[in-house]
């Protein structure tokens, strides 16, 4: 772990975040007044770990093998023997609702010859092979052996399916592949603390995107961990928005970075009205009417948080709403444990996730999902929608404005995955920032201890 | 269509279709596609590309229907106009 710092010597002008909550119209919770940051120095960070096959094997052996990572919602398993399938890289976990507060995972193959005991999710009553026949039943004993005077070697109880380990928090259904693992709730550490007020379980997913990507998925997942990039993927939001003010912090094996909206950027160099940051905020352009007006007397953030309490009052609690401050009613609040689930915080309805496309190293899935409160019945969860490699983002039209966005940072991740290789002709690594990248260097300390087990 | 100011240059930026893009800078306009190359008029110079693709995706979102939704900010205030 980096040292501590606590002087602020090393920070953009303008507002610390800190400032910015003094200003908040309703009730701070401590754990938006906390700081955690974290000195990792200012070593480049080698690039092979992005562009190397090499570096790829070893992750797979040494982290995704070992890791706690996020599979899948309870929701997406309502009914005991509903199943899941997910795939890290050439594994394959299958993972069953076997009770009605029990769910188990298991390696998904079959013991006889190897094949996926299931391709894809689904409800079943039994685990069958779809190749010779052998089955298990949803709690992993084996049932069926075909032609069982053929196998003399088969001993039932010993053929059971390994059950992997599950972890369960928030609605979400984690899984590792090493028997061994450290137990969830230290690996988890204080994150469920950090999202205690955001009822993460009392959600469904809206939305679910993933888009395949022509880079490693570490090179796809840092695009969405710091705010220096705001000023140059997204310039027409900066008006509205501290980019350089954010706040990074660390905690054990999660990091989160704050970037607060309603605020102007430092890189400008003019000052914003309220009224031109709130219309930067809501994407006015100059020949568009006004979706909002700021008051004599009153701010952007005001008025942003004002409207989506009135929003999001209509399908949650209003008292829990209320109970919401500005800064989690607007702010961007990205929170990243290791090594690839990214869950924003506050009212913020959106999770990512990051993993390697099948067996490449230079391809990634980029996952969205939009977890949305709601009232009533739980409405089903949304189908993945999949976007190919050479498909543009702006076709998941299920995610609104954000595709918009994405397509912005889309439009660089590829092209940074080809400028690495062509860095190392002259630099073994990449220059990182040492604040605005915290979370960057965060990973890569965690990655490091992993990756020299 | 959906015309911006780039708060950095202050050149402003008009997408004329989902693909092509206008920029105004100190009076002299040039066309550009939606990733920042050059096409035609007085106006050449290094363009911002994110902001040509910016101001576009309105245009191809909008040609697709996609609106403000209770997702995104701008939904809350159109939510809150259409309450009054």
């Amino acid at each position: 772990m980096g040292k501590n710092i606590k002087n602020r010597q090393d920070r953009s002008p303008g507002l610390s975040y800190a400032e910015i909550l003094d200003t908040d119209t309703h009730h701070v919770s401590e754990i938006w007044r906390t700081e955690s940051p974290a000195d990792f120095g200012t070593a480049d960070q080698p690039s092979d770990v992005y562009t190397s096959r090499h570096f790829h094997d070893l992750e797979m052996e040494k982290i995704w093998l070992k890791v706690w990572q996020f599979a899948c919602r309870e929701e997406h398993i309502p009914e005991i023997g509903d199943t899941e399938v997910y795939d890290i890289g050439k594994f394959s976990v299958l993972i069953v609702r076997t009770g009605v507060d029990e769910i188990k995972a298991y390696p998904n193959a079959c013991l006889h010859r190897g094949r996926l005991l299931r391709d894809c999710a689904g409800h079943a009553t039994e685990l069958r092979c779809p190749y010779h026949g052998y089955t298990w039943s949803l709690g992993g004993e084996l049932k069926v052996v075909p032609s069982e005077w053929d196998f003399p070697q088969v001993n039932k109880d010993e053929y059971a399916l390994t059950e992997l380990p599950v972890g369960r928090w928030g609605g979400f259904i984690f899984i590792s592949l090493d028997l061994d693992v450290e137990p969830f709730e230290e690996f988890l550490g204080t994150l469920s603390l950090h999202f205690e007020n955001y009822r993460m379980d009392e959600r469904f997913v809206e939305a679910h995107v993933a888009k395949v990507m022509r880079c490693n998925w570490k090179t796809a997942q840092e695009a969405f961990m710091e705010a220096f990039h705001l000023a140059t993927t997204h310039p027409s939001i900066i008006t509205g928005t501290g980019d350089c003010n954010s706040r990074y912090d660390v905690f054990g094996n999660f990091a989160r970075a704050v970037t607060p909206t309603g605020t102007p950027s430092p890189h400008l160099t003019w000052d914003p009205s309220e009224q031109e940051m709130l219309d930067a905020m809501l994407d006015r352009g100059q020949d568009e009417e006004r979706l909002g007006v700021v008051p004599e007397g009153k701010t952007a953030r005001e008025m942003a948080a004002m409207a989506s309490r009135m929003r999001v009052a209509q399908v949650a609690d209003p008292e829990w709403v209320e109970s919401l401050s500005d800064a989690e009613m607007i702010d961007s609040i990205y929170y990243t444990l290791f090594p690839n689930f990214h869950p924003w915080g506050g009212f913020n309805r959106i999770v990512y996730r990051f993993r390697p496309f099948g067996d490449e190293h230079e391809m990634s899935i980029f996952e969205t999902l939009y977890l949305s409160p709601f009232k009533g019945d739980r409405p089903p969860p949304a189908k993945v929608h999949w976007i190919g490699a050479d498909e543009s983002i702006l076709e998941a039209h299920e995610l609104g404005f954000l595709a918009r966005v994405f397509d912005q940072d889309t439009f660089n991740m590829p092209q940074v995955q080809k400028g690495m290789h062509t860095l190392q002709l002259v630099k073994p690594g990449i220059t990182l920032s040492r604040y605005q990248e915290t979370k960057l260097r965060h990973f890569f300390d965690i990655y490091n201890k992993y990756m020299s087990k | 269509m959906h015309q911006m100011i780039h708060p950095l240059t202050r050149a402003t930026y008009d997408a004329e279709t989902d693909e092509i893009v206008k920029v105004t800078r100190d009076g002299k306009s040039g066309l550009y596609t939606r990733n920042g190359e050059y096409i035609s008029g007085e106006l050449k110079q290094s363009v911002d590309p994110e902001m040509c693709r910016w101001v576009a995706s309105y245009v191809e979102h909008k040609n697709a229907g996609v609106g403000a939704s209770a997702r995104d900010r701008a939904g809350a205030f159109v939510a809150m106009k259409e309450e009054k």
